[in-house]
Order: C-alpha cells, then structure tokens, then sequence
C-alpha cells in the first residue's frame, strides 16, 4: 500500500516538475486577449504578486485593455495617472484601437517598448514593467513604471575618508550608473547593458570612457562576461571570480570600490567598471598591483602626505606578513645579528616558555585569527567585550602565567596592527604569513627569503585582463613612477599611465 | 600574453645573475691572491670571442633553441646525442650549483637541518620560477640585480674605513702561466656557462640583437664581480683570501655600523640565496627543455619536477664531502671543455655551412628570376613594336 503511495507521489512531483520546466518557447501570442491574459497568469503560476487588472474607456465601453505587473515593483503612481486615468477618459472610437495610436497618443510614459517576444516581456516584468494587452493586438506594450525602494545614498562604511567626497554607491544599479554619469558630463561615457545568470537574469553595466579606454582590455572584459554561464549573479565578487582569469591566486585581479568618485578616477586612468544590480561594490579593471595600497583620499590631501602614508601602507603590508618569521629567526637561528645584551633579555624570557618559539607563534597567530574573525561576526556591543578579553587573556594573563614569552605578544601586536593596513590583501598576508614562517622554522634565515621570493614570484606572475599587474618593472620613466609609490601633485601629473589606455595626454604641458 | 618572450634588457639582468651566481661569494677565483681580479678581466676577454659564437648561432637560428638545431642540423639520431650531452651538462651544473649552496648554508651557519632540506627549500623556488615562463624569470631577475647592486654597493661603502690599500701591492707577481691558468678558470666557471642560455634563445624578443645580450651580460657580470674581488682583497689581506673557502661572508663579517649593526654577514646570504636561485632556475629550465625535446615533447613544464627532484638527488650523491667539491673545481674547466667549447663550435660550423648553401640555392633562384623577367620584358616590349 505504501509502496503504491509513493510510486502516486513520485508521479505527481513528476508532473510538477515539469511543468517549471515547462519553458517560454512552449508559449506564444495570439491575437485574441483573453488567451493572452490566460497564458500570463499559467507563466507566473503560483506567484502572487502578479496583479493583473482590466481597464475600461468610460466613453466606449467596449473598448478596453489589460494590464499586469508586479506588485510593490512598480510606482502606482505612474500607473494610476499615466495609464489608467489617460486611458479611462480618452475619447476612442472603435477604429483607434490600435498600438500605435494608444502609445503616441494616450498614454503619458516616457519609456516603452512594442514586442512580441516573451522573453523580454518577462524580463520587463520582473524588473518593474507594466504590460499592457490591447484586443485584436499580438503586439504587447511594455510600459516603464519602474519604482521600488532602495537604500539612500550614504558613506561607504568600509571606505570611510576624512576629506572628500561622502557618497557611495546603493543597492540600485541606476542610481549608481547616475552617480557616475553626474561627474562625466561628455558624450565619451558609454554605458552598455547586458543580462548575466540564467535563474536570476540580473542586469550588469559595463562603464567606460570611449576616448581614452584601452580597447584590448574592454574586449577581452566583453568577451569574457559574455562567457559566464552560471545561474545567479549576486554581488560584485561572483563576477570576479568568474572572470579574473585562470589558475588560483591569493591576490585581486579586479579592484573593488564602493566609492563613486574611485570609480570615476579609475575610468578616466582608461580601466573599464563593471556595475551590478543589487551590490553597492563596483569593479575596476584592470588592476594594478599598487592599487592595493592606493586610497582615493590620497588625491584629496597634501601629495607629500599622500605619498607618505602610501610607502607606510607598502611597508606595513611587508612588515605584517614578515616580523614572525623575522622573529623566529633571529630568535632561533641567528642570535648574532642583533646585539648581545638584547638576545639575552629575549633568551631569559623564553627560558620559561613551554613551547618551542616556532610552534608558540603558530598558536599565537591562530589566537589572534581567531579574535579577529569573531570579532568581525559578533554584534557591536559584544564585540568590544571581546577586545578587552582578548587583550587582558591572552596578553597580560599568558605573560604572567608565563605560558608565552612577552616579546612573542609584541611581535603579534605588530603584525596585528599592520595587518589591519591593506584590508585589500587580507588574503595573501594570510597565506604568505604562515608560508613564510613554515620555511623559517625549517632552515631560518635562508627558508625566510626563500618564503619571501615566493610571495615576489606570485606578484609577478599575476595578470589582470591581460595587462601584468606589475608593470614596466624594467623602466625608469620618472612618468611612469609618479602615481605609484608615491603621488606627485596633479602639476606633475602629465600623462596618464601609458598602458592603461590609448591616449596618454592628460593635461598640456604647461596648463 | 605570451610568458615565454622577453626583452633584451630582461635577458640581460638574467645574464648578468647566472655569470654572478655562485661567483660572487667567493669573489671570483682565489688562486692569484691578491692579483685574481686581474683574472676576472682576462677571463672576460677571453670569454668574449666564444660568447659571440653563441651568439652567432642564435642570430642564424633565431626562432630555435639549441636542441632544435641540432635536431635540425645533425638529424634524429646525432642530435639526440648532442641533447642527451648537453642536458647532462645542465643537469650536473644544476645538482653542482645546489650542492654548492647548501655547503656553504653549512659551514656559515652551522645548523644541524639536512642538507636535503635546503636543497629541497631552493629547489621549490626553483620549479616555481620555470614554471612561471621565462618572462617571470627575466622579471625576477631585474629585482634580484636591484637587491645585489644595493647590497654589494653598502658593502663596499661601510667597508671604505676597515680596508687597506696597501693588500693589493705587490701587483702582477705572478707568473704568466699562472695568469693563464686563472684565467681560463675563470672563463669555463662563470663566463662560458652561459652556453646554457642557448636553451633559452628561442625567448629572446625578435629583431632584438643577441650579441649585445651575450656580451652586456658578460660585461655587467664581470664589473660587479670586479668589485666585490677587490672589495674582498683590500678588506681582509692576502692571508685571510688564501684561506678562506667563502671570503665574501668572511669580508662582511668585518664590516660594522656603529654599535647596533655589528654583524650584518647575513646580508650576503640574501645576495648568495638570491643568485643561487637565478642559476639554479636556468640550469633546471635548461635541463627540462632537453629532457622535453629528447622525447618531442613540446609541453616542457610539465616535466620540471621530477627534473628537479633528480638534480637534488645528483646534488646529494654528487660528492662525499666539501673538498671534494674544491677538488672537483680545478679539473672543472677541462671538463667543460665539450660542451662550452666544442659542441658550440661545431654547431655553429655546421649551421654556417646550411645557411651558406641556402643563400646560394636563395641566390641561385633569384638569378633565374631576373633572366626569366629580362626574356618578359623583352617580349612585352617586342609586341608593343
């Protein structure tokens, strides 16, 4: 008897399935509207927020039209005033019923579309769209009455500047094309839409100046976007990943900004921005490898400060991923090379530690990931909690109890707050800090610069979008150095880099 | 992108670490004392003439390797031959160089880890670099240069108050044959080795000139290694040279900076860790393009590991001990004498014949072409009458 049961559910589940799987070339227009308005409501079978509605000429009664669109999607407004009201009070005769006539002549909209393809009527749809059915019509009109709430536009949390520009970008990806378009105010920025995932079909804009974009990149980006074949794009880092290239690396190969004027100051370097519906972070390509260590504040302060902290950011990220292991070997292979009496003041406190140094700054490092990554997850109250347990146990407490030595808890200080830095390289300071440090414990010293040529190889070897992601390594141009380790002020600033786009000029000589 | 085509200016930088290569702890030979700069000259000069026959071969044979020309020029079964000898040469050097190293790892540190996990540790770097393409090499090896420059540069300027001018005197008192001698040693180990980069030739960008790779690699090599051997002699004195396995590290040690920066020794590690990597990196890319093209194989890289793992393997059985090694050093030039010398000469010999023989059949064709356009124009020219 059961097995029976289940053989009937087996069926029924079958015949479910397929009908969602039932596609949109199963389907077709036909002239007669009450068909049409049954073949909608079978395509969004099961989703109630489909509001269908019929609409009737007061001065006709015969004529009418349907609409249907998604409800909380769309602005009432516009469709109460725009259509329906214009629609209700017109006075039709018979043989106006037609398109043409009811688009130019009845309804106020400023955006709309005549089609046949379903496709497209769905997609205008779900995205915010009213459909409009008319009698004796195979042609649908797709009206725009898109309106649904989003964020408003604040700081960026996680890019916070002290001077300069305060906006960043939302949730809604033509508040965001906006905000761009508001600072380029030419006919060179182009902005070209295409839909990416098969489920989710989610709208993504590719952004870039026409007179000074590198060509070869913008195609290879095309290319490859129009190459994804994945069934739902949710933010920008689906797309990176997709996209950035082969083989596995530790380091971006897109630059990721919430920022709208970082954006707009990578776009006219000649780089290419990808922007996506639903996400606030916008990708730049291609990237550079310093760009890791560049803030868009470094434009809108002194250029001696700017290129101050940037050397900072660059030798802090070095000294994040190489003081343990440094540590470590001078600790336990080469007490020469730091002074005797400082050696014996280490080496005193080490005698009551229990573990070896090596595998102490292992543990130490997993503590101090540890804290890290739950004070990242914890709730704002809670996590200044943590802080001082974190701070009072393991430093204070672990010295006295003399389970750890007390110049180990310095040294983690160190690579902490230097970590914290280059949030963009989280990923390789991680990896590269324990590889480094595992070579170290090994054969000290030498297992130090081993670990480190590795990490110089991999920066090497990264490419974005075929562009190497250190360049010009070779070159002593002093125009190609000027905004990279440091930032000359924008007088010296003549070119722009050179393989980044076709036209280097940007500004005269002496203007 | 391609990641095997390089510029000339990368070539060089790569040139000029593989002659700097192990050379550079030593400071060049030791056998002259106080006058074995004078080799690092007369090595160079007579280097020159050979590394311009390299140079000519890459010039007739631009797009080829060497193990393609000699596929091409002495066919399937002599120039599998030549392949096997000179992958064996890049091979030995390579276990040589990496033997080389983790002696010296030994006797200046003095720690008790293995052997074969230094090797194994240089190795690592090694395998990543040939599998990163030669483009990561050329790239490498401009940083390594940078890092050299500046260490060999603050050496030499600490050093100013330690050093006596008066250790180079007397100069040239040796006999010629001693010169002679020194000097050829100097020229099979480190100038002639670069008949390796014959295996890389084909990576050379195109319309880029291969004798001023060759002989600005040499050059830039012999300056700095003349410097660093003048810097060793006039820092410790004829004594501490004569004995002294690594008179680089010893030279350093004596070098000091105030009261903080006593011992900074260490520094020439980097310099010797990071050279050592460059022609380690040359010689397991060398050996594995033979290994590849021995059996016509045209993914080269895939081969780099087990390459690699025998050259350790070659490096630990290589020798018993480190005299050994200082033995095998002296009979070295007469060794290398087939393979930096030899081999080299008779293909570019042989090449030289081909290319001869193809211009001529090229000009032979060519005359026909004028007599045959010189009969047309004569019969146009007869119809317009």
């Amino acid at each position: 008897m059961f097995g029976f049961n289940k053989k009937k559910n087996k069926v029924e589940i079958d015949s479910r399935i397929s009908g969602l799987n039932r596609s949109l070339s199963d389907y077709k227009l036909s002239n007669k509207i009450e068909e049409n308005i049954k073949m909608m409501k079978e395509i969004f079978k099961d989703n109630d927020n489909l509001k269908i509605r019929k609409v009737i000429n007061s001065s006709n009664p015969k004529f009418f039209c349907y609409i249907a669109f998604f409800n909380g999607m769309v602005d009432s407004k516009i469709i109460n005033d725009s259509i329906i009201k214009p629609f209700t009070i017109s006075n039709l005769t018979d043989k106006d019923n037609n398109i043409t006539k009811i688009s130019n002549q009845v309804i106020y909209i400023n955006e709309l579309k005549e089609s046949e393809d379903l496709g497209k009527m769905v997609e205008g749809i779900a995205s915010g769209d009213t459909l409009m059915f008319l009698d004796n019509e195979k042609k649908v009109l797709i009206l725009n009455t898109k309106g649904f709430e989003h964020r408003a536009i604040s700081e960026p949390e996680s890019e916070k500047i002290l001077v300069g520009p305060r906006e960043g970008f939302t949730e809604s990806l033509i508040v965001n094309t906006v905000m761009i378009q508001r600072k380029i105010r030419t006919n060179q920025l182009k902005i070209k839409y295409m839909g990416i995932g098969r489920t989710t079909n989610t709208h993504v804009a590719v952004c870039y100046i026409e007179s000074v974009v590198n060509r070869d990149v913008l195609n290879e980006l095309l290319t490859r976007l129009e190459g994804i074949d994945i069934d739902a794009i949710l933010d920008n880092n689906y797309i990176a990943e997709l996209i950035g290239g082969k083989g596995y690396s530790p380091f971006k190969r897109m630059r990721s900004t919430e920022r709208p004027d970082a954006v707009v100051g990578k776009l006219l370097e000649g780089r290419v921005a990808v922007l996506i519906d639903g996400s606030p972070v916008v990708v730049t390509v291609p990237h550079l490898f310093i760009e890791n260590f560049q803030s868009p504040e470094d434009y809108y302060v002194n250029a001696d400060y700017a290129s101050i902290s940037r050397i900072i950011r660059i030798i802090g990220y070095f000294i994040t991923i190489c003081t343990p292991s440094l540590y470590i070997a001078i600790e336990a292979f080469h007490h020469e090379m730091i002074p005797t009496p400082l050696f014996i003041n280490i080496a005193m406190e080490r005698q009551s530690a229990p573990l070896p140094a090596g595998l102490e700054m292992f543990v130490m490092l997993f503590v101090f990931e540890l804290l890290k990554e739950t004070g990242i997850r914890m709730p704002g109250n809670i996590g200044d909690a943590l802080s001082i347990v974190g701070a009072l146990v393991i430093g204070q407490a672990a010295v006295e109890a003399e389970l750890v030595a007390a110049s180990m808890i310095i040294v983690i200080g160190i690579t902490g707050i230097a970590g914290l830095l280059t949030p963009k390289l989280d990923s390789s300071v991680l990896l590269y800090r324990f590889l480094i440090l595992f070579f170290t414990i090994l054969i000290g010293f030498l297992g130090f610069i081993i670990g480190l040529s590795i990490l110089v190889i991999n920066i090497l070897n990264q490419e974005s979008f075929g562009v190497l992601q250190v360049e010009r390594i070779d070159s002593i141009k002093p125009q190609d150095i000027k905004d990279k380790f440091i930032r000359r002020g924008w007088k010296n600033m003549i070119n722009r880099p050179g393989y980044l786009t076709n036209n280097e000029i940007r500004k005269k000589e002496n203007g | 992108m391609n990641t095997e085509i390089i510029s000339k200016k990368l070539m060089i930088a790569t040139m000029t670490c593989f002659v700097l290569g192990s050379s550079i702890v030593s400071g060049g030979s030791t056998v002259l004392i106080q006058d074995s700069w004078v080799s690092v000259i007369t090595g160079a000069l007579l280097a020159i003439p050979m590394v311009l026959v390299y140079a000519r071969i890459v010039k007739l044979y631009p797009k080829k390797d060497i193990y393609e020309v000699f596929l091409e020029l002495f066919g399937k079964i002599g120039g599998r031959i030549f392949i096997v000898m000179f992958t064996w040469y890049a091979w030995h050097l390579g276990a040589l160089v990496l033997r080389d190293f983790s002696e010296y790892i030994q006797s200046t540190v003095k720690q008790d880890t293995p052997q074969v996990i230094v090797m194994l540790s240089i190795i690592v770097v090694a395998v990543y670099l040939v599998r990163s393409g030669m483009r990561t090499i050329g790239r490498w090896s401009i940083i390594v240069l940078v890092v050299i420059l500046l260490v060999v540069i603050t050496t030499i300027i600490l050093g100013v108050n330690n050093g006596r001018i008066e250790n180079l005197y007397p100069l040239f008192n040796h006999k010629p044959l001693e010169f002679l001698s020194d000097a050829f040693l100097m020229f099979s180990f480190p100038y002639a080795e670069t008949v390796l980069f014959l295996t890389v030739s084909n990576s050379l960008k195109k319309d880029e000139s291969p004798y001023r790779v060759f002989i600005y690699g040499i050059a830039f090599g012999a300056t700095i290694l003349l410097f660093v051997s003048l810097r060793n002699i006039v820092l410790l004195g004829q004594e501490m040279v004569r004995s002294s396995l690594f008179p680089s590290f010893v030279a350093i040690r004596i070098i000091g900076l105030g009261k903080f920066l006593t011992k900074i020794e260490g520094i020439v590690m980097i310099n010797f860790i990071l050279l050592g990597i460059a022609k380690i990196t040359i010689t397991l890319l060398a050996a594995t393009k033979g290994v590849a093209s021995l059996f016509n194989i045209r993914n080269y890289k895939d081969f780099t590991i087990p390459i690699a793992i025998l050259m350790v393997v070659l490096g630990m059985i290589v020798y018993d001990n480190i005299i050994n090694l200082v033995d095998f050093l002296i009979i070295y030039p007469i060794y290398a004498i087939p393979f930096q010398i030899v081999i080299p000469l008779v293909v570019w010999i042989f090449a030289e014949i081909k290319f001869r023989k193809t211009k001529i059949k090229k000009k032979g064709v060519n005359a026909v072409l004028i007599k045959n356009s010189k009969v047309y124009y004569k019969v146009v020219s007869d119809l317009k009458i």
